[in-house]
């Protein structure tokens, strides 16, 4: 089963809404859930913000969610305000099995 | 017997008692042989704080017993002076070891805040396990006067997202101990707790730069349409360091108001550290005119300046910008033209490009001559017959990355390449790499390649990468 979710380019204020329903399907159907970040240019706290309150709701519904394919400079993004350390990052190309 | 088994579903516990003996590892073996399906087996060493050096081959021998059966070993809460005798037995690079805090009581998990080797973990098992007994005791700490208790406490909870005790978190904001107010300021911002982000600001004078940038960080996390025009006053700060988080904080708010004192920063003039910070905030916004002022910038006085504007026009894939930058590169020379043919190096995939520096080649400088070298590996269309014309090349540097553009474009043709350069090249630097890129392409015969040469190697150098490659296979 695919539970990887690629968002495209952005993670922000312009589509942090539409991509939080589409990772909320995923996160419901798997237990596992994995957020690729290999396309991802674009971040904003529109987009930390949605990640936090997507990680609260998985944890609330007893399912994993973690970031992978987090290249440095959206990194420096995650250290910034420490959120390397509350979400789980796999460094490894992105799971696709659970 | 000295231990406890523990099943459940195809995972077995194994908690043992002080003492570890061949006779226990034996009654173990037969046991386990009376289960079925098992994946994995965990023996847990947390009591045994010393064990005689003849169980150690027993433990390999139950590994290998356990892999017949399509199941894992793994030790679990290994004490260091096991862990020593494990190190001097070799056993260390045979089995996998690792900490298990299911096997410690709530009272013995929050002791681990105290070990710095296993703070992090245990919060982060606190935080997934969170029920009302571990609440109790994140409570308790929350008010215990050892801050380092504190501060994992805090974190704990905001890891667990318990918003029932936000307002003692807040309280925390008070606290005399830097450590204890950064974790504060860190969960409320993870808690999104709008509320605090007022007293937070008085965070950013602290003389502790790391609260001030958590402080920074989760100002930008709670932000709303205000808070740019706030911030924008510690632009000025003579403090570099304070002025590069409040940059980074502006970056991650991200409106046009951030975008307008980012911009006029960075073209009024500042320090070249400054610069550079700026030069990478700018490329989070996506504004049209972004990729024209990092191309500005491949001009700067500044190498560095330079340098960071060729990778942030790299990641923000400034492919409408091709033919731009491919008329600079035409007009001029130097390092100009060496940033900007390392940014078409990441951005262009097309034939056009590689056809373009090629023909540039003869008449660029030295240093872009590496870059268009390099450019043409990354852009990815073959120009095989180019990299080879150059492998002979005077020049170390470009005889040695004509190779790796080669290997990265054509297998077949860098592979006999590479052998013939091990064999005949004057430079290390330049065998070296041939040896890395055979032992990455692994062609038919390469390891009685490698190791004849090693027989007749003089430079220790070559000898100890082969002789270390050979040794990782």
């Amino acid at each position: 089963m695919n539970n990887t979710v690629y968002p495209e380019e952005k993670l922000n204020k312009e589509n942090s809404a539409e991509l939080k329903g589409k990772i909320l399907d995923f996160i419901k159907k798997n237990k596992i859930t994995f957020i690729s970040f290999k396309n991802v240019i674009y971040l904003d706290k529109e987009g930390l913000n949605t990640l936090i309150e997507l990680l609260e709701y998985s944890k609330k519904q007893n399912r994993e969610l973690w970031l992978c394919e987090v290249k440095s400079e959206i990194m420096e993004f995650l250290t910034f305000t420490n959120l390397n350390n509350l979400f789980k990052i796999y460094n490894n190309p992105c799971n696709s099995s659970e | 017997m000295s231990y406890r088994i523990i099943r459940e579903n195809g995972i077995v516990k194994i908690i043992m008692s002080e003492s570890l003996s061949v006779n226990d590892i034996e009654k173990m073996k037969n046991e386990l042989g009376l289960f079925e399906e098992i994946t994995l087996v965990k023996l847990d060493l947390r009591n045994c704080s010393y064990i005689q050096s003849n169980v150690v081959s027993e433990i390999i021998d139950l590994k290998k017993e356990l892999n017949r059966k399509n199941a894992r070993l793994i030790l679990t809460n290994v004490h260091e002076a096991v862990m020593q005798l494990m190190e001097i037995s070799n056993l260390i690079n045979f089995i996998d070891i690792e900490k298990d805090f299911s096997s410690y009581s709530v009272n013995e998990l929050t002791e681990f805040f105290l070990d710095p080797e296993n703070c992090d973990s245990a919060s982060d098992y606190i935080a997934e396990n969170y029920n009302d007994n571990l609440k109790q005791k994140m409570t308790e700490l929350l008010y215990n006067t050892d801050p380092i208790l504190k501060e994992y406490a805090i974190l704990t909870v905001g890891k667990a997202f318990d918003r029932s005790l936000l307002t003692t978190i807040r309280e925390n904001l008070d606290d005399d101990v830097g450590n204890v107010n950064k974790a504060a300021i860190l969960a409320l911002g993870w808690l999104q707790d709008v509320e605090s982000k007022d007293k937070i600001y008085s965070f950013l004078k602290s003389p502790f730069i790391d609260v001030a940038e958590s402080a920074a960080a989760t100002i930008a996390l709670l932000s709303d349409e205000n808070d740019s025009s706030r911030l924008k006053e510690y632009l000025n700060n003579p403090d570099d360091r304070l002025k590069r988080i409040t940059i980074r904080a502006l970056s991650l708010i991200n409106d046009d108001k951030s975008y307008v004192y980012l911009k006029d920063m960075l073209t009024n003039g500042t320090s070249e550290f400054i610069k550079i910070v700026l030069t990478k905030a700018i490329s989070f916004y996506n504004y049209p005119e972004t990729a024209d002022i990092l191309l500005g910038l491949l001009r700067d006085e500044s190498l560095k300046v330079r340098e960071e504007a060729a990778s942030a026009l790299i990641r923000i894939k400034a492919k409408d910008k091709i033919n731009e930058i491919l008329m600079m590169i035409q007009k001029e020379n130097g390092w100009f033209a060496y940033y900007a043919t390392k940014a078409i190096g990441g951005i262009c995939d097309s034939e056009t490009c590689t056809n373009f520096l090629v023909n540039a080649y003869d008449k660029a400088s030295g240093n872009v001559k590496i870059a268009i070298i390099q450019a043409v590996g990354n852009i990815g269309v073959d120009c095989s017959d180019f990299l080879s014309n150059h492998l002979g090349d005077e020049d170390e540097d470009i005889r040695r990355e004509a190779l790796v553009s080669l290997f990265k474009l054509n297998i077949n043709r860098a592979v006999p390449a590479a052998k013939d350069m091990l064999l005949n090249d004057k430079n290390t630097e330049v065998r070296i790499k041939a040896v890395e890129i055979l032992i990455e392409a692994r062609p038919s015969g390469y390891r009685r390649f490698l190791e004849k040469i090693c027989k007749l190697e003089s430079s220790e150098k070559i000898k100890e990468k082969i002789l270390n490659a050979i040794e990782e296979l």
